[in-house]
């Protein structure tokens, strides 16, 4: 049931949202009426959250292997949001559809406040912490669009930034708390998480702080103030009313969940303490009606954030019952904010003083909502206030105190609020714009219905309550608590308040200065970025190298040496050592050797040193194709090499650097090797291989099936590589012969070499069609077979140059790179067709009569793609290197 | 895996990485080739199963880790690849300028030294 109605919910927000941006293409200049359906889908939210059908909950899986799904329920505590969310978004769209009238971007701003609407509803009824996470992002997403709404200004870029910056750090932190608590608790599930009381202090400090920069807790308050440069519907929708309570839906959900931690409790309610004095404080020396709001706003939720993050359940109760008259009267005070910023074009209360007098019904409003705000009593923030209060003073009388006494403040900015409307006594002003103020209107109707009945929420917030924590004590909304002594600390504190109020009025008007400290460090930390770049990157491709090189030597270290020591291998066969000895001395002979063919036919005796160790490691494949390619390899230099001087220019001395640089690499790499070697893994992936080659794939060439059959899209991939690499060097090299050829040499090629190739050249391509062929089951294979054939094209090639090979061979290298491929990918069709996928493999058998039992096999065709490949790609290499 | 293998490893990643460091195209171009046998064979060594080839022609005794060789394969057959296509870039950097020396690259200084790339 929620299923289908949070199902058509999403795709009415999603239709609605593709309407409004295409109302916006076609006539931007109607496209704020598309407000309305957006308030029509927002007011569903609500409808659903009233009606509060029976605690329900489903999941939809997105990555069972990780354990990532989507999960909703809608518990009483989601159904009273979600009846805030579609109540004041209604009215607020209700307020943007004349608000933005006349201004552009319209579609923009209704779209994204629709898709904060709905994300912040997902938010409300997450069920496990993932879908928590992809939401709360989703809000932070939207308030960041929301924010820099007028973009063109540098403020509101920066504030977005700021925004998107702070919370968007918190969200990580969260994250990483979320996914320690989920796995001490061996649950994604909220609900399963808070039974089973994880105590990971490094996972409840990180959710505090992803709560705390959420709802702008101290320190880090000051993005929330700023953001006030989104339009007002924004400010009233998402930075009062919804978003930057997410924190404390977070610290509400999982709070329970800290019983086992002793200093959660203590430190949220200090947190949010503190926050409540400095936005108090801070709120009584702004001089912008919005700003005041927004420190009001940071001050209200630290009183919030102590009472429902405490998970004391008095507390809680307390703390939603602020946060429903929070909602209600900070939405009407902002819109009404909304409303003078319309008609006088300015926020600042040094010019405002007549508003009061010349818009009667704004100023109305203006005393109903600061009323509720200061907590004056026939007001629903009064009664919210007293039981709040009343819980404080149950648990510490010093915290009873200490709130009755900040909620002076409280006092004190609400008085400034309206009193700063009345300071100028002329009556003439600008007209009122009933479009705005119908909506407000709505709103401060409720929040007298409420004020004067406050009892109608008992039942619904004693539900939320009892959602967080379980069966509550109803809180006692009433009109009239009596002489107890929560009233008489409220007395007090109203009193002192209109004192504050009308004081920091009298004593300054001048705006206080904006604090850039933000700003100042994020430019500071660009300038260091700039500093930084400006000494690593330097321009030269050795220190990159080596960056990069410790880099990845460093990094990983710690991990690697965790483990502690590892026993030395065993020493090794003699045959081995004289492998290795002859090995080093051609690679350490590299170090010192001049001239450049010297090198490569070092690095050749490298390379034969590398196929012989193969041939000892029982890896006859491996050690044949490596005596290939490296034939092949020394050939390409020589052809490549023939340009260039004989000897290396200057300036190959010894750098100590980068020989340190060698150092750790070369000592990173034996580690690597011997913590590899030690590991003796539980399962080989190799078991599987070696017991299906035979029944699966009918080859005995384990190495061979592997690279045919099994892992044959990897093969396919690579013999792709191979050729776009020749075809590259095709490219690359023919402008170079043009540029060149006064340089090229004339061909001549000795007697002896002739007569030999004549014999050799036969057996090479008899001996490849034999590696193709035998290659399933022997060594050999494709690769092999396309490498021996390549040697004899280089053979023709050096015998009878480049005439020669193009009579021995007629077909270009690109044909037969395209033809190889195309052999191979035909091979891996046909596994749809003779089994069940792409290069899927089958076998037949049949009588040979004298010849025996004859076999074949699929995978032996794609071999001979990848063998024609192979040759071609070598003919290409050659081809483009010798036309030098 | 032996000592003799642990040796042979280090080497050439040691030596591999000195050349790759080098300015000379050649020089790096050498240096790649020996960095890439070094990777090889610790790929190689990273099994702990060695015996005789990895042929399952009714032999008893232990045999080699298949799957290790086929990846050297495939390595080895990609490093061609590269090392065919680094030297048609080196040929047509010496056609382009008589050199196979790599210079520094000034225009990337320039970049790295402009301090903050935001104007007010």
């Amino acid at each position: 049931m929620l299923e289908t109605i949070l199902l058509s919910l999403g795709l009415a927000v999603v239709a609605v949202v593709a309407i409004v941006v295409a109302w916006d293409r076609r006539s931007p200049e109607t496209a704020h009426n598309s407000a309305w359906l957006a308030g029509a889908v927002v007011g569903a939210f609500g409808v659903l959250g009233l009606l509060n059908p029976d605690a329900e909950s489903f999941r939809v899986e997105w990555v069972p292997q990780l354990n990532l799904g989507f999960e909703f329920s809608l518990d009483a505590f989601g159904a009273m949001f979600l009846t805030i969310i579609g109540g004041v978004g209604l009215v607020v769209f209700a307020f943007t559809a004349r608000y933005q009238k006349g201004k552009a971007g319209s579609g923009r701003f209704i779209a994204t406040m629709l898709a904060f609407a709905a994300s912040m509803a997902a938010l409300v009824l997450s069920g496990d912490v993932f879908t928590l996470f992809v939401f709360w992002e989703a809000t932070t997403f939207t308030s960041y669009l929301l924010i820099g709404q007028h973009h063109q200004t540098a403020t509101a870029r920066r504030s977005a930034r700021q925004a998107a910056l702070v919370t968007g750090a918190g969200g990580l932190a969260m994250l990483a708390g979320l996914i320690l608590l989920a796995d001490e608790a061996g649950s994604t599930s909220i609900e399963m998480i808070v039974d089973a009381g994880p105590t990971s202090t490094a996972g409840w400090v990180l959710i505090l702080i992803g709560a705390m920069t959420k709802s702008a807790q101290f320190p880090f308050s000051s993005w929330l103030p700023s953001a006030m440069a989104a339009p007002t519907p924004a400010s009233a929708f998402l930075h009062s009313a919804t978003m930057v309570k997410a924190g404390i839906v977070l610290v509400g959900r999982l709070a329970p969940g800290a019983a086992n931690v002793d200093w959660w409790a203590p430190l949220v309610v200090i947190v949010g303490l503190i926050t409540m004095l400095l936005g108090g404080i801070r709120a009584l020396k702004q001089t912008d009606l919005k700003l005041i709001l927004a420190y009001g706003t940071v001050s209200a939720l630290g009183l919030m954030f102590a009472s429902i993050g405490s998970g004391i359940p008095t507390l809680v109760v307390g703390g939603i019952a602020l946060l429903v008259a929070h909602a209600l009267y900070k939405s009407t005070l902002f819109l009404t904010v909304g409303v003078i910023e319309a008609q006088e074009k300015t926020r600042d209360i040094s010019k405002l003083g007549h508003v009061g007098r010349s818009s009667p019904a704004i100023s109305v409003i203006a005393i109903i909502g600061a009323a509720s705000m200061a907590g004056v009593p026939l007001t629903l923030g009064f009664a919210a206030k007293e039981v709040d209060l009343d819980a404080f003073l149950d648990e510490s009388t010093a915290l009873g105190w200490a709130v009755a006494l900040i909620s002076a403040l409280t006092v004190a900015y609400s008085v400034r609020f309206v009193a700063s409307l009345f300071r100028d006594p002329a009556r003439e002003g600008s007209r009122q714009i009933v479009g705005l103020v119908a909506p407000i209107t709505f709103l401060a109707i409720i929040a007298v219905f409420f004020g004067l009945l406050p009892g109608t929420l008992t039942a619904a917030e004693a539900d939320a309550a009892a959602a967080l924590v379980g069966p509550v004590e109803p809180p006692k909304l009433v009109v009239w608590p009596g002489f107890v002594p929560a009233f008489g600390l409220s007395m007090l504190g109203l009193v002192s308040g209109l004192v504050i109020g009308f004081w920091s009025l009298r004593r300054s008007l001048t705006p206080a200065p904006r604090s850039h400290r933000f700003d100042q460090s994020i430019d500071g930390l660009q300038t260091w970025a700039a500093r930084v770049t400006s000494i690593i990157q330097n321009g030269s491709l050795p220190v990159y190298l080596g960056q990069i090189l410790v880099v990845a030597v460093v990094l990983p270290l710690p991990a690697l040496v965790r483990g502690g020591a590892v026993p030395l291998p065993p020493a090794g066969g003699v045959v081995e050592w004289v492998v290795v000895v002859f090995l080093v001395a051609a690679a350490l002979a590299l170090l010192r050797v001049k001239r450049r063919m010297s090198a490569v036919l070092l690095l050749g005796a490298v390379g034969y040193s590398m196929s012989a160790l193969f041939a000892l490691a029982g890896a006859p494949d491996v050690a044949i194709t490596q005596v290939l390619v490296e034939t092949l390899v020394v050939t390409l230099f020589a052809l490549a090499l023939r340009l260039l001087p004989l000897e290396f220019s200057a300036g190959g001395g010894f750098v100590p650097w980068k020989g340190l640089v060698a150092l750790l690499v070369g000592g990173f790499a034996v580690v690597v090797t011997l913590v590899s070697g030690a590991v003796e893994p539980a399962s080989f992936v190799s078991d599987q291989q070696l017991e299906l080659a035979l029944p699966e794939a009918a080859g005995a060439n384990v190495v061979n099936v592997t690279l045919v059959d099994f892992r044959a899209l990897d093969t396919l991939g690579e013999i792709a590589v191979l050729g776009i690499a020749a075809l590259g060097v095709m490219a690359l090299v023919r402008p170079v012969g043009e540029i060149v050829s006064d340089r090229s040499f004339a061909f001549r090629s000795s007697p002896i070499l002739r007569r030999g190739a004549d014999i050799i050249n036969p057996l090479l391509l008899v001996f490849a069609l034999y590696l193709l062929l035998a290659g399933h089951n022997q060594p050999g294979g494709g690769f092999a077979a396309g490498l021996v054939a390549s040697g004899w094209l280089v053979i023709v090639w050096l015998t009878s140059g480049g005439a020669g090979v193009r009579r021995a061979l007629p077909v270009g290298p690109a044909v037969l790179i395209g033809f190889g491929l195309a052999v191979a990918v035909a091979t891996g069709l046909g596994g749809f067709a003779w089994a069940d996928g792409f290069l899927a493999s089958n076998s037949w058998s049949m009588d040979g009569g004298p010849l025996g039992q004859i076999k074949f096999v699929t995978p032996l065709l794609f071999d001979l793609g990848v063998a024609i490949t192979v040759l071609g790609s070598v003919a290409g290499a050659v081809r483009g290197l010798e036309a030098v | 895996m032996s000592l003799a293998m642990v040796v042979a490893i280090g080497v050439l990643f040691t030596i591999g990485v000195y050349l790759l460091l080098q300015r000379n195209l050649t020089r790096v171009l050498v240096g790649l080739g020996i960095l890439a046998h070094g990777v090889n064979l610790m790929i190689l060594n990273a099994s702990s199963r060695f015996g005789t080839a990895p042929i399952l022609d009714g032999r008893e005794g232990p045999i080699s880790d298949p799957l290790p060789q086929a990846l050297i394969l495939t390595a080895i057959v990609i490093a061609f690849a590269v090392t065919a296509f680094l030297l048609a870039l080196a040929v047509r950097a010496w056609g382009a300028t008589s050199e196979d020396f790599v210079e520094d690259d000034l225009e990337d200084r320039r970049i790295g030294s402009n301090r903050g790339g935001e104007s007010p």
